[in-house]
């Protein structure tokens, strides 16, 4: 297995979608079941590009709001430099 | 006696600091006790990885996160396995010595484990990891180059034959941060952690297939008063052994191609077998009580699944199950959570083993 190596070179024009990935956060209103949360944050999330990993990381009690991290993979043309916010 | 298996989701999420799992394959224990109590597990890499050290769990699925998410949602399902051949990809901005270091141990496991692994691939592009710590406090990551990952794990699949994908990026090197010296400690936020679970979440996400990460590192300077919790990666060269073998057995992927999130069993596969697992047949799950705001546990919750929570695990996450609307058992340890697994196996009503049980309450008629 280790005295070879496939050659993937030619394989630019494979049908691989080139995309960035970026970090961001957002906050949502805590809805009334964890499934309607759920679907909320991912709405949330598509504004951004779409939701690769994420979390609600802390709740604010008093408002009812859900912070959310979130990494999103975002369309771009190539090459592209990545930006990064939080 | 017709049951059905009793199924466990066990979640501990990476790069939350977890104060057990949130370190080097610490919470295996766990697994190895839960396995005992349930007829089948169902579990992700950040709990079974230990570097050079790993336990297989006949009765466990080593499901990736981002597939675990889809699992729980319903999307998709999990077809158990003998073997997936293993593919793996080498950073391209990996020394030479390092690429050479993984090599060996990727045929150490075929030698002596007698694990299936197909040809290399390095990419074609350095993948430059950065690491990040958000608001938080947890562990997030980026790739620069995730086409050329995926490009890579797409040639192991179409021309070697792989079922599944190890992935070994090159992480920036650290020898002295304040994050790292607490993660030697057995305290803090595991700062490769987050990046990890991005690489392996795009591979799962995009190309369906079972997948997990290494990250490639020049050794430590030694560490006299190294956890025992963090020990397990610095025993070797590598990180990939661990890898290597949860990957040769994880369950495939079910499901119609491109479906969406709210596909399920009915409607989205057409040729099931009968070994496949959707989320409908999970029994229990259990979560740090504090890490209740994941996709997986939302959706289990929603599902009506009984989530255990334990809190005795902290993290850096402040999102307990009452806040979200989702009733659990709460437990203080994991010795607990394994007893109300047990009794809810058995069909026995949790509050019987404890001293006060109420008396039956009659309900009103709705007017």
């Amino acid at each position: 297995m280790s005295t070879h190596s496939d050659d993937h070179e030619g394989l630019n024009s494979m049908p691989i979608q080139l995309v960035t990935v970026q970090l961001v956060a957002v906050e949502v209103a805590v809805q009334s079941s964890p499934g309607k949360t759920r679907t909320l944050v991912l709405q949330s999330l598509q504004s951004f590009g779409e939701p690769l990993r994420w979390a609600i990381t802390g709740i604010d009690r008093d408002r009812q709001i859900a912070h959310v991290e979130a990494v999103v993979l975002q369309d771009v043309p190539f090459p592209v430099e990545r930006v990064v916010s939080v | 006696m017709n049951q059905p298996p009793f199924t466990v989701v066990l979640i501990v999420p990476t790069g939350i600091g977890a104060a057990i799992g949130g370190y080097a394959g610490d919470a295996l224990p766990v697994a190895r006790v839960l396995s005992q109590v349930c007829d089948r597990l169902i579990t992700h890499p950040n709990v079974m990885n230990g570097a050079q050290l790993y336990w297989p769990l006949p009765n466990a699925l080593y499901v990736e996160g981002y597939g675990l998410d889809q699992f729980a949602a319903g999307a998709w399902g999990l077809r158990p396995v003998h073997q997936n051949p293993v593919g793996l990809v080498l950073d391209a901005g990996m020394e030479a010595e390092l690429r050479l270091r993984h090599l060996q141990a990727a045929d150490a496991t075929r030698a002596t484990l007698g694990l299936s692994l197909t040809e290399y691939v390095v990419t074609d592009e350095p993948l430059d990891v950065r690491l990040q710590t958000s608001a938080s406090g947890a562990t997030w990551g980026t790739i620069s180059r995730p086409d050329s990952l995926l490009r890579a794990a797409e040639t192991l699949i179409h021309k070697a034959g792989a079922r599944a994908i190890a992935v070994v990026a090159r992480f920036p090197d650290d020898t002295g941060s304040e994050a790292l010296h607490h993660y030697r400690h057995g305290q803090g936020v595991d700062p490769l952690a987050g990046a990890e679970a991005v690489i392996s979440h795009l591979v799962v996400r995009s190309l369906r297939i079972p997948c997990a990460h290494a990250p490639a590192l020049m050794p430590l300077p030694l560490e006299p008063d190294l956890s025992p919790r963090s020990a397990a990666e610095e025993i070797g060269y590598t990180f990939l052994p661990c890898v290597l073998v949860g990957l040769s057995r994880a369950p495939q992927f079910v499901g119609t191609p491109m479906a969406g999130s709210t596909t399920g069993p009915s409607t989205g596969h057409s040729m099931g077998h009968s070994t496949d697992i959707w989320a409908s047949q999970v029994s229990a799950a259990i979560v740090p009580d504090s890490a209740c705001g994941g996709s997986a546990v939302l959706s289990l919750a929603e599902a009506g699944v009984p989530i255990i929570t334990v809190t005795e695990n902290n993290t850096r996450m402040d999102s307990p199950p009452e806040a979200l609307g989702i009733f659990t058992y709460r437990v203080n340890s994991y010795l607990e959570a394994v007893g109300v697994v047990a009794t809810l196996r058995a069909g026995v009503g949790v509050e019987a083993l404890g001293s006060a049980l109420a008396p039956l309450h009659s309900l009103k008629h709705d007017a």
